[in-house]
């Protein structure tokens, strides 16, 4: 019953969520029609609406984490140049116009997600004590244009962000399953600083715009200066990204020395990734035994021809481990790693290594012994006693009954 | 200190001298009329030299500082100030006492100091603030327009940020010239390398100095936190860029240790392969892009050998049959090749084992970052990694007895360049 009703959420769920997205739009857009009226500045809506579709079409730049986009810039002077209606439409109309290739229902999400966070945002700028369109043109000086334009703009980049970060959330927690909690926190701890930036360039097109008389040229000028931060931000994430790549060479080399345990590694992998976070685990524990599972027979291929008896005394684990002692973003991988080995030892408890050792042996089970998966479950529950051990084969079982056909295929692209 | 830094530390003297020379009789005046903007200005650019970041081709850089001297070079009307027309020497010294603060400050906590980048930056200041105040618009130059509400903002600004872009290639040029002298690298080479690294960072901080000369006449000099902010963020951007290509570049070493560690090959011996493999590269002037992947090729091109059920003896891949040698080369390719991200690295590695004679005379394409690995691993593999003068000798004697035939001669004379140093081939 509970199968027949997840499968039909994962089925039209999606749908629906969206479905409400796009109403809750209209609606929005009547309310903030009533209490604003049409935006007064027609043309300024269209030049920011062609701008910001312009900076959808500039690839975009990640640390992997967090991502540079400037149409945040552009949606947040909006609020005040063309009002909250005039922003919200700006939201609509720039991710409408964006040429990357996006299925119809993610771009129908996208444009009535970006209209509903301007809109909101341009709510909680009015609320700060934001000043719109020509009226700004009467501030003058720090203190006036800080109070009635900079402030107000931080605190609806704040709603913009925490709108935003929710309804990306609802739509991957029913699309995917990943719990809400986790992508917010994922979403508000890796966007920090980039966001406040976000807000502060805002504010300074808004001044140039309207207080300073330079109009549309005042988006260049204020976008220009980050170039050099986004250009590092690219090459920042393009390498990142590599970075972690190279880590399957590693595989790739331990399993030219075991080619018994082909494609073991990415399935302990996935498997440990997807029980840390059935479990709970914050991101960096989540990549931290994502990594550990992956590498976690390391220490086989770092043993001379002929010497491979040794294994077992010396520690697997702990060989690989020490070889990631150089890497200063594997130390959390490595410390799992060292747990492992000091589990198997002195039969110490850790959740994380319990996390990769029970995946280890679950894959190990299922290929090597050839059982089934409630087998394997079972064996493991008996192999596992306590709480913690528990909750590890719960989580588990969680995740195998999730995963549509063999663990483990994506595993290392996901990493 | 070279020639080439001289010349440069004369350059920055001098134009501090001509600034004093001509200016001094405004520098009292500008200093009562504009004290809260100078103070203002000497802080921020001492605090940004403060903060240089080192890109990945080794050039130093300060985009705070920097994006603060183009600012007060191209400054005009402050809100809540007086109008901010000084002349260029007033521009010139303004910039030179905050970077000889922040020198101060450096020499104290005990970090390099490094003059000839001051003397570089204040040249490229200089530059620019003459060229904003040449140029038809009465006496004041171009920096007039700023005051002349019929000229199109858009024009300003391109005026401003090519009189900016001037001074701040001033600047590349000149410390990318004391660069390549100490480093003995071609000079046009690294020229060139430093340009298309610092393309986008340029334009960052070529546009700087204008985004604070627009916002000062309306937010006054709250316009100078708040318009360099983009440059704290590029400051941050390319420092978390560097480290990460430094563990990157850990990852790959990592990786070319396992052959190390599991007895297949010396210790070190990847590392120095890479080390000298780039050092010819950059004798020879090979790109930067082509720099990396050989440096990652080099440490990896004997990964291969963790396939081998019996290690070779020492692991000297040179003394092995050439078919051997293939097969470890195409192992270590295969492996690399699972990466996806790797593959023009792959293809080096691959490359490695083929004899030169096949490029002479059949016209095979081996890239040179192959040829480059070859002559270095042989280098290393005769010498057993020593540096002594007997050991060298004698590597290089095999290495001789293979030109043209099995070595490209025009890497093996970067080789013997690089190992006895420049001007003893």
């Amino acid at each position: 019953m509970n199968q027949a009703a997840d499968s039909w959420v994962r089925q039209h769920g999606t749908t629906l969520y969206v479905s409400g997205v796009v109403l809750f739009c209209g609606l929005w857009s009547v309310l903030v029609y009533r209490l604003y009226g049409w935006p007064s500045d027609w043309t300024g809506l269209v030049v920011l609406a062609l701008l910001g579709a312009l900076t959808w079409w500039l690839p975009t730049s990640s640390d992997g984490r967090s991502h540079f986009t400037a149409d945040n810039v552009v949606v947040l002077a909006a609020i005040p140049i063309v009002g909250v209606l005039g922003a919200g439409v700006v939201g609509l109309a720039m991710t409408g116009l964006t040429t990357r290739r996006l299925p119809l229902r993610r771009r129908i999400f996208n444009m009535a997600m970006h209209s509903i966070s301007a809109m909101i945002g341009g709510l909680a700028y009015a609320w700060a004590g934001g000043i719109f369109g020509t009226a700004l043109a009467g501030l003058e000086g720090a203190g006036e244009l800080l109070g009635h334009v900079g402030l107000p703009i931080v605190v609806a980049d704040v709603v913009n962000l925490v709108v935003n970060a929710v309804l990306v959330a609802g739509v991957i927690r029913i699309s995917e399953g990943v719990p809400m909690r986790l992508q917010l926190v994922d979403m508000f701890t890796s966007s920090g600083l980039t966001q406040f930036a976000y807000g502060i360039i805002a504010f300074l097109v808004v001044i140039m715009w309207i207080p300073g008389d330079m109009g549309p040229v005042a988006v260049l000028v204020a976008l220009a200066p980050l170039a050099g931060a986004r250009w590092a931000l690219m090459q920042y994430g393009e390498e990142r990204e590599a970075r972690e790549r190279a880590l399957g060479a590693l595989v790739a080399a331990l399993e030219t020395r075991a080619p018994d345990l082909e494609g073991h590694s990415a399935r302990v992998s996935s498997l440990s990734a997807g029980m840390a976070q059935e479990l709970g685990l914050g991101p960096k524990d989540v990549a931290d035994v994502r990594i550990a599972g992956l590498l976690h027979d390391l220490g086989r291929v770092v043993v001379a021809p002929g010497s491979e008896g040794a294994d077992v005394e010396e520690g697997v684990e702990l060989r690989g481990a020490a070889m990631l002692q150089d890497l200063p973003f594997l130390a959390g991988a490595s410390d799992v790693m060292q747990q492992m080995a000091r589990a198997q030892s002195d039969g110490s408890t850790h959740t994380l290594a319990d996390v990769v050792k029970v995946a280890d042996d679950y894959d190990l089970l299922m290929r090597g012994d050839g059982i089934g998966s409630a087998e394997a479950l079972a064996r493991l529950r008996s192999r596992t006693p306590g709480p913690d051990g528990d909750r590890v084969i719960a989580a588990l079982a969680r995740v195998v009954r999730g995963t549509d056909g063999p663990v483990g295929s994506s595993a290392v692209a996901q990493s | 200190m070279g020639r080439t830094e001289a010349f440069v530390l004369s350059l920055g003297a001098a134009a501090v001298a001509w600034s004093l020379l001509t200016a001094m009789p405004q520098l009292a005046d500008a200093a009562a009329a504009h004290s809260a903007i100078l103070v203002a200005f000497v802080l921020a650019i001492a605090a940004g030299e403060l903060f240089r970041v080192r890109m990945p081709s080794g050039r130093v850089a300060a985009p705070v500082a920097t994006g603060s001297g183009i600012a007060l070079a191209v400054l005009g009307p402050v809100h809540g100030h007086a109008v901010f027309d000084v002349p260029t020497g007033v521009v010139t010294l303004v910039a030179a006492m905050g970077l000889a603060l922040a020198m101060g400050v450096r020499a104290f906590l005990r970090r390099s100091t490094e003059w000839y980048l001051v003397a570089a930056r204040i040249v490229g200041v200089g530059i620019t603030a003459i060229l904003m105040r040449i140029g038809p618009s009465d006496s004041q130059g171009v920096w007039g327009w700023q005051l002349d509400d019929d000229r199109p903002a858009w024009l300003v600004a391109i005026v401003m940020m090519g009189s900016a872009a001037a001074g701040l290639y001033a600047d590349v040029v000149l410390t990318g010239l004391v660069r390549a002298h100490r480093k003995h690298l071609p000079v046009l080479a690294t020229w060139r390398e430093e340009l298309e690294e610092a393309q986008a960072l340029t334009l960052s901080v070529v546009a700087a100095g204008p985004l604070v000369a627009f916002l000062a006449p309306v937010i006054g000099l709250v316009a100078l936190p708040l318009g360099l902010l983009p440059m704290v963020l590029t400051n941050v951007a390319v420092r978390r860029y560097a480290a990460n290509r430094a563990t990157y570049r850990q990852t790959i070493a990592a990786l070319s240790k396992l052959t190390e560690v599991a007895g297949y090959t010396p210790a070190g011996h990847a590392s120095r392969v890479a080390a000298r493999s780039v050092s010819i590269a950059r004798t020879i002037g090979l790109h930067t892009d082509e720099i990396q992947d050989l440096e990652y090729a080099a440490l990896l091109h004997d990964l291969g050998q963790v396939g081998l059920r019996t290690p070779i003896p020492d692991g000297a891949t040179v003394m092995a049959a050439p078919d051997d040698q293939r097969r470890i080369a195409n192992e270590g390719a295969r492996i690399v090749r699972r990466t996806e991200v790797l593959d023009r690295v792959a293809d080096l590695m691959e490359r490695q084992t083929t004899p030169f004679r096949h490029v002479r005379e059949w016209g095979e394409q081996v890239p040179m970052a192959s040829r480059i690995i070859k002559v270095a691993n042989a280098f290393d593999d005769f010498s057993h990694g020593r540096n002594d003068p007997p050991s060298v000798d004698a590597a290089l004697e095999r290495i001789n007895l293979g030109l043209g035939y099995e070595y490209d001669p025009e890497v093996v004379e970067a080789l013997v360049r690089s190992v006895r140093g420049p001007g003893r081939a």
